[in-house]
């Protein structure tokens, strides 16, 4: 961050790096309408029934003449799925939960991190040295195992115990980061001048240094996102994840998946839909890197 | 190097009595009676209790703990399996890492090939739709779910290439290879984005400098300049991320091997996982851990041998 | 350089045929409603070696006859072990080590068995009465899973006491007598009909002491006995491989051996059973209709099984308004037994492998009432129940959780009985869990509303009604509903005593009538086994007593590959 010309903030030169980069923009674009689909779902498939449905929509299916259909017949433009269900209708739903699963996962993810990681850098000392280590533990387990681990504890896997078990296991990351760079910037002159004008160490840490933290908390939290949305997928392959009938894009996939050499669709579609959105945000983890790292060549 | 060699060794330490407690105490929070487990739902009440007694899962849990950290380092024993009676988890888990090993190091090669390939592409024709494409397909490999990805390839990629659709046939070296070639391309692509943009960054890097131009005036062809001074330059960062997704590859292996019936580690674990097989389940994951911490001091020490300032500046 | 380059091109082709075989799916699908019989590609190509190939889904844990308490376990074993009794075609009983049927004292506790001669381990060793003394007895040590097996032998309470506080491996048990070389008596404490049963059940096969005793508790990963098949090979988790036994009593078996993969993933089974490498395949969801309708149609083998499928309801949990013994509650009860369209269920939904069911005995199970009809839809008539329940349209009434274990069909199962039930206003809700959690919680009864199905251990009715409704076995016995009415306890304990057979079966339908009008279950469906065989499998003949293609009770000496193409 040496080459700061006058008048622009680093964020400021990050943002426009990042909108130079095609592949990024790409990414927010897809991440843009995916969101939008999770908070309007009823602006692409009209409301089913009652809207009373666990999921904000009650579906209707089991119709013999709509059940297991291919693509293109009246009403279902993707088809119908092994219970006769509209598949574009799921795969707008579980916009909602591939997003929640993504975003609060990370969230907590972040909040350990962000605490433990601060501490640690900003403390030094033997409390580094403590959450140091167990940074390290927890970055040594493989994740998928232990989130299982931790699942299988409650026995009830529904939405929260999961994003709260993603969370648990995803932290290590973010606080290593976070260490990183309070360390380096403890040293700087502004929390030194900072220091001299008599403000407390918490102010400064909340302040001064977290915000100069951002960019690469934004960076690998935009790439967890992703992760958490195959991980959701990949412990409902195992058997772990949502219960039905949550829509949630892993659950199709695995609910479907003896149809799919005969009826594809139920495979692909919601597959394509795991596969654009965690492409979307990983295009667009990797261009805020790249914005944030001016070593990087673009 | 000695000296941050044995602080490196030093760090290992609490990590590894960390994981092993941490284990355990995921074990004990996992709900379930080994007894019965192991004599099965309706087996008397008394007999389960002398079947606990007699392991000693009736002790306490510090008393359990000190037993088997004790067993773990003074003889490697990791006790028995709760649900196959008789077996070793030593026994079960040598089987089982030999697989998984193999399917690792064979992806890495994979994720090495693709993304150096992928990376170099995309910096040659620096700014053009191959550019973008070929980082685009790098990105893909790592956006797709494994099992999804793997469904496909027994379904339509096995047929069209004539691979076995599953499992793991290990009488020869070449039926090893034929076995492990879709898994270890489905996984591969996990970890073949990062090294695709890394290669990208340090071939553009090496692109601009002078003695590229130096050297393509000399006449040599542009194949040659590119691997030999692009790739020196990118080996570093390189071999770090390879050594940092070992760990990756080994949970992105759990997923592989129950689509392509590997009988590898992380099926292993979490089969062990399902029908509550405590040691097997402790076993397993101290296993992963252990493999993990010791891949990741290697590339420490291996970065810190090949960069000295490494030595100096880390706190 | 151009090796990288060729590896970019290699994996771009790829997913160019991917995406052309999708379309072609579609089209095929597309086809599949007009008259045109479907063609499927499938090798079918005999191992040259004689191998017989089988897919199995998980490794089987156990291998030790007192031990084998799964499906899969119960499969290999069987082609491992030998027990004195076992089934004809009809599931009628017939002798196997034991000479002929036993003779049975007229109070019906005594029963007295010959030996067959010249019989061995596939040690070499000769068997004797003894040996089935001893093997009967090791059922009762602490390490067994099926002791209720020996319970009604006199004296086996007292050694299955005594064995819980020792190690001892067999525990004497004084009902079990050693009356010749080859003359075994099994004196019962009282009489027990359906004892005669057990004695056909892999777990009282007989084993050879003097190797369970060398390998102690991995004897179940060293399984000998006298069976056509001899384990040759087993890597836990990947495959496991049987060679035939030349010395096998019946004859030496016809295929050189069998060879077990596991394979987790159905889809991948099917891929490797269409590509020639498997000799049968249990068939899952989208495999039935498409084969039967095809040039393939030949390899589809399906017959019906002792199974009952049901959701109970825990009539003790508190909260529950299913729950008790009130006019509300089984009006509630019934009304949820009248929402459901099994008929969807079982030809659509399952694709024709279930039908309705209509009581709690199976077809092909002694005393299955054919008379009784299929329970059947009357949204109409649950709605008035519904109402008279104090309930109308599912006003005020809370909703439970439905619990069911992850496996197989049960999630699509549960959500269309769930919009049923939401259809005429009752509410419940989903709750999954692995077989493990779950199994735990329906025997502590913990969930108020549940998945489970019953499979035969022997054709008889009281297997069914005894574990699952008498009062005396509550919780993990099998009585998971806690379902208890003192006249059905009665039917059944009377039935024990009863020898003649036509008498007990009047008993025992008497109870089951008594059991479905109390509706304690939402009864589902009674199923049928189906798998695919290749046409060149020749002599393998399923009983209902068989699991998909583990091929229980089959003649396995007798089972034999034919040339490719041969039906």
């Amino acid at each position: 961050m040496t080459a700061v010309k006058k008048g622009r903030s680093p964020a400021q030169m990050a943002f426009k790096r990042l909108r130079r980069n095609r592949l990024a923009m790409l990414g927010a674009f897809v991440v843009l309408v995916v969101a939008m689909l999770a908070i309007f779902p009823t602006f692409v498939v009209p409301v089913h029934g009652d809207g009373s449905g666990s999921y904000g929509f009650s579906e209707q299916f089991r119709t013999v003449e709509e059940y297991q259909q291919p693509p293109g017949i009246p009403g279902h433009p993707l088809g119908t799925d092994e219970l006769g269900r509209d598949v574009l209708t799921r795969i707008v739903y579980g916009a909602g939960i591939s997003l929640r699963v993504g975003l609060i996962g990370t969230v907590v993810a972040v909040l350990i991190g962000l605490i433990l990681g601060s501490l640690a850098g900003f403390r030094g000392g033997r409390v580094d040295t403590i959450i140091s280590r167990l940074t390290d533990t927890f970055f040594a387990f493989p994740s998928l195992l232990l989130t299982i681990g931790i699942l299988a504890i409650f026995e009830k896997p529904n939405e929260y115990v999961i994003f709260a078990a993603l969370g648990f296991v995803g932290w290590p990351g973010v606080a290593r980061i976070v260490r990183g760079q309070v360390i380096s910037l403890r040293g700087s002159e502004f929390v030194l001048g900072a220091r001299a004008l008599g403000q407390s160490d918490r102010w400064i840490l909340i302040g001064h240094v977290l915000p100069n933290c951002l960019g690469p908390v934004v960076v690998v939290s935009t790439l967890m996102i992703a992760g958490n949305i195959l991980a959701e997928a990949g412990l409902s392959f195992l058997g772990i994840g949502l219960p039905p009938p949550a829509p949630s894009w892993g659950r199709m996939l695995v609910d479907s998946k003896e149809y799919w050499v005969d009826m594809p669709w139920m495979g692909i579609f919601p597959g394509l839909a795991i596969m654009i959105t965690v492409l979307g945000f990983n295009l667009l983890g990797d261009g805020l890197r790249d914005a944030f790292d001016p070593k990087m060549k673009d | 190097m000695v000296s941050y060699t044995l602080r490196r060794l030093l760090e290992a330490v609490p990590v590894i009595l960390l994981v092993t407690l941490i284990v355990f105490l995921l074990n004990a929070a996992i709900p379930g009676d080994p007894g019965r487990i192991r004599l099965g739902q309706r087996a008397d009440p008394a007999a389960v209790d002398a079947y606990n007694e007699a392991r000693g899962y009736n002790d306490s849990l510090p008393v359990q703990y000190g037993r088997y950290l004790w067993r773990l380092f003074t003889q490697f024993d990791l006790g028995e399996s709760d649900v196959k009676a008789g077996k070793s988890v030593n026994e079960i888990l040598e089987e089982a890492f030999v697989v998984t090993l193999r399917l690792a190091l064979l992806s890495i090669v994979v994720a090495l090939i693709v993304g150096i390939g992928a990376g170099i592409l995309s910096a040659v024709k620096s700014r053009t739709f191959i550019d973008y494409a070929s980082m685009l397909i790098a990105i893909i490999g790592v956006s797709m779910p494994v099992f999804w990805l793997g469904i496909l390839m027994i379904i339509y990629v096995a047929p069209v290439l004539g691979l076995p659709r599953t499992g793991f046939d290990d009488s020869s070296t070449y039926t090893i290879l034929r076995s492990l070639a879709m898994p270890a391309t489905a996984l591969g692509l996990l970890s073949s984005a990062t090294i695709a943009r890394l290669s990208r960054s340090a071939m553009l890097d090496v692109l601009t400098q002078d003695y590229i131009r130096t050297a393509r005036s000399k006449g040599l062809s542009e194949a040659v300049v590119i691997l030999k001074h692009g790739m020196r330059n990118a080996a570093i960062p390189i071999v770090t991320v390879v050594g940092n997704s070992f760990g990756y590859l080994l949970v992105g292996a759990v997923l592989t091997e129950t689509v392509f019936a590997l009988p590898g580690l992380g099926r292993e674990v979490v089969e062990a996982i399902k029908t509550r097989d405590r040691e097997l389940i402790t076993g397993g994951i101290l296993l992963m851990s252990f493999v993990f911490v010791g891949v990741n001091l290697l590339v420490d020490l291996s970065y810190a041998w090949f960069d000295p300032r490494v030595r100096d500046d880390r706190s | 350089m151009s090796n990288v380059l060729l590896r970019t091109g290699l994996s771009l082709s790829c997913l160019g045929v991917l995406s052309v075989t999708l379309i072609c799916g579609c089209t095929a699908r597309m086809d599949s409603d007009s008259d045109v019989v479907r063609q499927i590609t499938s090798v079918s190509a005999p191992h040259p070696d004689g191998i017989f190939r089988v897919p199995l889904m998980t490794n089987p844990p156990d291998l030790d006859p007192i031990l084998v308490s799964d499906t899969t376990s119960d499969g290999v074993a069987s082609k491992i072990f030998n027990t004195l009794l076992d089934y004809d075609p009809q599931l009628q009983l017939e002798p196997c080590l034991a000479t002929a049927m036993p003779e049975i004292s007229a109070d019906g506790t005594q029963y007295n068995f010959t030996i067959r001669e010249g019989v061995r381990f596939s040690n070499g060793r000769e068997i004797t009465a003894t040996d089935f003394k001893y093997s009967l007895q090791r059922l009762a040590s602490v390490r067994s899973k099926r002791s209720n097996l020996i319970e009604p032998i006199r004296g086996a309470s007292e050694a299955i006491e005594s064995a819980r506080s020792s190690s001892v491996d067999a525990p004497e048990i004084s009902g079990i007598e050693v009356l010749g070389e080859r003359q075994l008596q099994i004196t019962l404490e009282k009489p027990h009909a359906p004892f005669i049963y057990h004695l056909a059940m892999v777990n009282t096969a007989v084993v050879p002491r003097e190797l369970v005793e060398e390998h102690g508790h991995s004897f179940s990963r060293n399984p000998t006995g006298t069976g056509p098949f001899i384990l040759e090979e087993w890597r836990e988790g990947t495959s496991l491989s049987l060679r035939a036994n030349p010395d096998y009593f019946e004859g030496s078996p016809k295929l050189a051996a069998i060879h077990y993969r596991v394979i987790p993933e159905p889809l991948a089974q099917l891929e490797e059973y269409k590509a020639g490498n498997f000799e049968v395949l249990a068939v899952t969801q989208g495999v039935y209709p498409k084969w039967s309708n095809s040039n393939r149609a030949n390899e589809v083998l399906s017959w019906p099984s002792l199974v009952v499928q049901y959701y109970g309801f825990n009539l003790e949990k508190e909260g529950s308004p299913y729950a008790g013994d009130s006019a509300s509650a089984r009006k509630l009860r019934e009304a949820v037994n009248l929402s459901v369209d099994r008929k969807f269920l079982g030809e659509v939904l399952l694709e024709g492998r279930f039908f309705p069911a209509n009581g709690i005995l199976p077809p092909g199970i002694l005393g299955h009432n054919s008379e009784r009809p299929a329970f059947t839809l009357d949204r109409e008539r649950a709605g008035q129940l519904l109402a008279e329940a104090g309930y109308p349209n599912g006003e005020g009434l809370p909703s439970v959780d439905l619990w069911f274990n992850t496996q197989g069909d049960n999630a699509k199962i549960a959500q269309a009985v769930q919009e049923d039930l939401k259809k005429v206003g009752i509410p419940i809700g989903l709750k999954m869990l692995d077989w493990g959690a779950f199994i735990e919680a329906t025997d502590s009864g913990e969930p108020p509303f549940f998945r489970l199905g019953w499979v035969a251990d022997y054709p008889d009715p009281e297997n069914f009604l005894a574990f699952l409704f008498h009062s005396k076995n509550k919780g993990p016995n099998g009585n998971v509903s806690f379902y208890g009415h003192p006249q059905v306890d009665s039917l059944i304990d009377q039935s024990y005593a009863v020898t003649d057979m036509d008498e007990r079966i009047r008993l025992l339908r008497q109870a089951e009538s008594k059991i479905v009008a109390d509706s304690p279950w939402l009864f589902l469906l009674f199923g049928r086994e189906t798998i695919l065989k290749k046409p060149y499998v020749k002599n393998f003949n399923p009983t209902g007593m068989c699991d998909d293609v583990q091929g229980n009770h089959v003649r396995w000496h007798l089972v034999e590959l034919g040339k490719p193409g041969a039906q």
